[in-house]
């Protein structure tokens, strides 16, 4: 690190200089901001969720409940007591600067769309744009996220295809299987391909990107319902991978007839 | 190893969903949303389910021996209740397009 101009003395051999505080693009900040917001936060008397430490709880005595999610810098907040929600961010407007955005609409690039049936998420922009990147703007819709009878492999013969731009691809599915369940198996297939991608690799998850053309407006509809019972779906494959024969797990839970978290996963052994 | 059997697959899928469940349950009770009854889950093995429920150690499921605990903790605790599902084999995406209920 060089001397910031203006400093005193100059070019003394042996000195270092003693942070007071963190700097940008060093490894310590993100910890050192999320310290400083999370104390910010303690001091509100709100409670860190010990199951994700990005949420934030607090009940108030007129027995509401306000929750505050961060995620770096972008914030939503909800809960059913309107004072104490102010408050909150009056709070957070002295101790940082913030922009109120008012209701949330757009979050790490999911939509978030309200009405009266309940709120509904989607990643439309996020499938145009990977649709103008890898050029299938105009390709003809696929019906299915994979041929049904394609078994993935490690296909020696086959000529292998730019590893980075596979990799990227792939990685934008990741992000894409947020808001989509019905390409999460598909998309765990074809990464496990990373490594080492060939010509079938690439035509398959290309081929993802044929079927999300088609279903472009999918997304979560999470509607008004009374109850919150807790329910989970579960199965698994038998060693469906051709490569070791592991068996893929697969499972989707449910919070009052609403999915809310789901999973496909090879498994870690070979059972 | 290996597993001789889908059910051992299957075993281990219960596991993982029940370890999601578990975890849905402390969010759940951050956020003062309190259920009482036992969370349901929907699996379409039997033998995997009879497994589960039956305390008696086999040869065959050697390889499974700690989710086996894991999940009769849970099951003796309350806290979940298994339900088989029965499905039919039939593909999931047919090529006429495919008509899905969550979405």
């Amino acid at each position: 690190m060089e001397l910031p101009p203006g400093y005193g003395r100059k070019t003394a051999t042996n000195t270092v200089c003693k942070l007071k505080k963190t700097l940008y693009g060093l490894k310590q900040s993100p910890r050192a901001w999320f310290g400083r917001f999370t104390k910010v936060m303690m001091d509100m008397g709100f409670k860190q969720s010990q199951g994700d430490h990005t949420l934030f709880v607090k009940q108030s005595q007129s027995k509401g409940v306000t929750m505050l999610l961060v995620y770096v810098d972008d914030i939503i907040v909800t809960g059913d007591d309107e004072e104490e929600q102010q408050l909150l961010g009056q709070h957070l407007a002295k101790n940082f600067e913030i922009k109120t955005l008012g209701k949330l609409k757009y979050f790490l690039g999911i939509e978030v769309a309200h009405s009266k049936k309940g709120i509904f998420i989607s990643q439309q922009k996020y499938i145009t744009d990977l649709l103008k990147e890898t050029g299938k703007t105009t390709c003809k819709p696929a019906n299915t996220p994979i041929d049904p009878n394609l078994k993935l492999g490690n296909t020696e013969e086959d000529t292998a295809v730019d590893k980075e731009m596979y990799q990227r691809l792939v990685g934008r599915l990741i992000y894409l299987s947020h808001t989509r369940p019905d390409v999460a198996f598909i998309v765990s297939l074809v990464s496990q391909f990373m490594h080492q991608p060939k010509e079938i690799h690439l035509q398959a998850a290309l081929r993802i990107v044929q079927y999300l053309k088609g279903t472009l407006g999918r997304g979560i509809l999470f509607e008004r319902n009374e109850n919150a019972n807790l329910e989970a779906y579960i199965d698994a494959d038998y060693a469906g991978s051709i490569v070791d024969r592991r068996s893929t797990t697969g499972y989707c839970t449910f919070l009052g007839g609403n999915l809310v978290t789901w999973r496909s996963k090879k498994q870690k052994c070979g059972s | 190893m290996v597993a001789r059997s889908s059910a051992e697959a299957k075993f281990r899928a219960m596991t993982q969903g029940i370890c999601e469940l578990l975890w849905l349950k402390i969010i759940l009770e951050d956020l003062r949303i309190k259920s009482d009854d036992p969370i349901r889950l929907y699996c379409d093995n039997k033998s995997a389910i009879s497994i589960a429920h039956n305390p008696v150690q086999h040869d065959r499921i050697k390889h499974i021996e700690v989710d086996r605990h894991f999940i009769e903790e849970k099951l003796d605790s309350g806290l979940i209740c298994t339900l088989c599902l029965l499905t039919r084999q039939t593909c999931r995406y047919s090529d006429e397009g495919a008509e899905q209920q969550i979405l």
